[in-house]
């Protein structure tokens, strides 16, 4: 069997280039040749720890930085299983989706399963050495994924539900370190809801005229013309509660000069969104990992003369 | 190893009211819960530091006792507690009216101390343990010091840096019973107490404690 490389990813992206041909279709499974989304599930927990270290004066532990990157890969490829497993029967429909190594057969059902449940089992060793509450968080993160596939077919905004998703890792930061979720983590929570609006209805201008043949409902298709003012908007909102976190947060003068870079950075991105752009709109959703760093360089330098 | 330093606590101390600021209840050890009794290597096996949190020293106490008596020292105000342990001036300062507390200790069992603490005097205090000796002192109106003169050259290092937050305008309260490595000369004495301590970790049951401020810069 050939392996078809996949609209989306990156021509030179390294499964392609490197990867072992029988590893290649479980590599696509796990979407480990775009980690773009990765990041993405990433960035919010690396924010959550940023953010309750410099509140709590300390700077971030880089073990437990690595434990996160690691468990979002493999969170992530096993989200990625799953909603391939649902999805492969809308997947076929759709240009950019055909080729999934479960939709085009290369990977079964059944063995897909088996590599979610890995990958899961291997995050969750992970997480079980954070304090409870962490754990909680973490477990209580898989109704969020679970649910999420099946988003799609009964709302018009399954933007907000992903966002709900990805952005858990905030609280799931903030408890790691300190123990408990506090209001700091709640309004960075929120400001990463409307930071996935932003970029997932950006991402979901590639697909506006396939899911409307394929009857799959999203924001963008929703949203039609307006889609560049929601974006803006999305934006704005994204930036507003990230202040909010930082100030609740007592962070020091140092995150304002970060957080104005992050909140410019937004502005400019959702300034270049067109609706009949699918490549430009891919470029401008892959710019969010470094708007993700952006932020969160931004929470760390807060500690630097932070008033408590 | 402790996996739940929370449980750990419950089983291993008494809520008690604070001697000299029974308005405050703190979770310490006593006759009757073994952490008294364990040496050091003992507390080693566990993990522990030695427990500093799971008493309710002198000079906290003086610095409880001066708040309580002095809402507006920290009314409204951000509150550092520097060397914290049990979380009792931190406690207090809330009680008092502060905006927000910090409570700081680089023992991280602490933290676990100062939760339970807090919530069993209806009160909010965040905690870290961040060594804040190795940076600036932050950015805060208030920092409370209760007995940090066990040893010279911490006690040397501690005050060094308390000096350079009192310079920066914050108003510092330091705590002490008198010990061997306090430096009397250039502090200003608010307060003297006579605080009621046990046996087992003073010399005297009685200590004549004292809440002391460094003089406000001179502009």
């Amino acid at each position: 069997m050939t392996n078809v490389r996949l609209p989306d990813a990156a021509n030179d992206n390294w499964v392609d280039r490197f990867a072992p041909a029988k590893l290649q279709p479980w590599l696509k499974l796990g979407r480990f040749d775009r980690p773009a989304g990765a990041w993405l599930l990433l960035l919010p927990g690396w924010q959550g720890i940023a953010l309750a270290c410099s509140q709590t004066l300390v700077a971030p532990d880089l073990i437990l930085l690595l434990k996160f990157a690691v468990g979002a890969f493999l969170m992530r490829a096993a989200g990625c299983a799953w909603n391939d497993i649902l999805d492969r029967d809308v997947d076929i429909k759709v240009a950019r989706t055909a080729a999934r190594p479960v939709a085009s057969g290369q990977i079964s059902v059944k063995r897909a399963l088996l590599f979610m449940a890995l990958c899961s089992l291997l995050s969750f060793a992970i997480l079980l050495t954070m304090p409870i509450t962490a754990i909680w968080l973490g477990v209580g993160s898989l109704a969020l994924v679970a649910a999420y596939p099946l988003m799609k077919r009964i709302t018009w905004w399954p933007q907000a539900w992903l966002g709900l998703t990805f952005n858990w890792g905030v609280l799931l930061g903030y408890a790691a370190v300190t123990g408990t979720v506090g209001l700091s983590s709640i309004l960075l929570y929120v400001s990463g809801i409307f930071w996935t609006l932003g970029y997932d209805t950006i991402y979901a201008i590639q697909d506006m005229e396939d899911d409307a043949l394929a009857g799959v409902k999203s924001s963008a298709r929703r949203l039609g013309a307006r889609t560049p003012q929601a974006v803006l908007t999305f934006y704005g909102l994204t930036a507003l509660f990230a202040f909010a976190a930082a100030y609740a947060a007592h962070l020091g003068p140092a995150f304002l000069a970060f957080g104005l870079l992050y909140a410019l950075y937004l502005f400019n991105q959702a300034r270049q969104v067109r609706i009949d752009d699918g490549t430009q709109a891919l470029r401008l959703f892959k710019s969010n990992r470094a708007a993700g760093l952006i932020l969160f360089a931004g929470l760390i330098a807060g500690v630097w003369r932070a008033p408590i | 190893m402790i996996d739940d330093p929370e449980a750990f606590i419950r089983t291993n101390t008494v809520l008690q009211p604070v001697p000299h600021a029974p308005e405050i209840s703190l979770h310490v050890a006593s006759e009757i819960t073994p952490i008294w009794k364990m040496t050091e290597e003992a507390l080693g096996e566990l993990g522990l530091a030695p427990p500093f949190w799971a008493f309710a020293w002198a000079g906290g106490q003086a610095i409880a006792r001066y708040l309580l008596d002095n809402p507006n020292e920290v009314r409204g105000k951000a509150v550092l507690d520097f060397a914290s342990g049990s979380g009792m001036c931190a406690i207090a300062a809330m009680k008092a009216g502060a905006d927000r507390a910090l409570a700081c200790d680089i023992d991280p069992f602490c933290r676990a101390a100062i939760a339970l603490n807090a919530q069993a005097n209806g009160v909010l205090v965040d905690s870290t343990i961040a060594d804040l000796l190795d940076r600036p002192p932050p950015a805060v109106p208030v920092i409370l010091a209760g007995d940090i003169c066990y040893e010279k050259p911490l006690a040397e290092r501690v005050l060094a840096w308390l000096a350079v937050a009192n310079a920066s305008g914050t108003r510092v309260l330091i705590g002490d019973p008198g010990r061997s490595y306090f430096p009397r000369q250039g502090l200003e004495q608010l307060a003297q107490y006579q605080v009621q301590t046990t046996r087992e970790l003073e010399d005297i049951e009685i200590k004549q404690t004292g809440v002391w401020t460094l003089p406000a810069p001179s502009i």
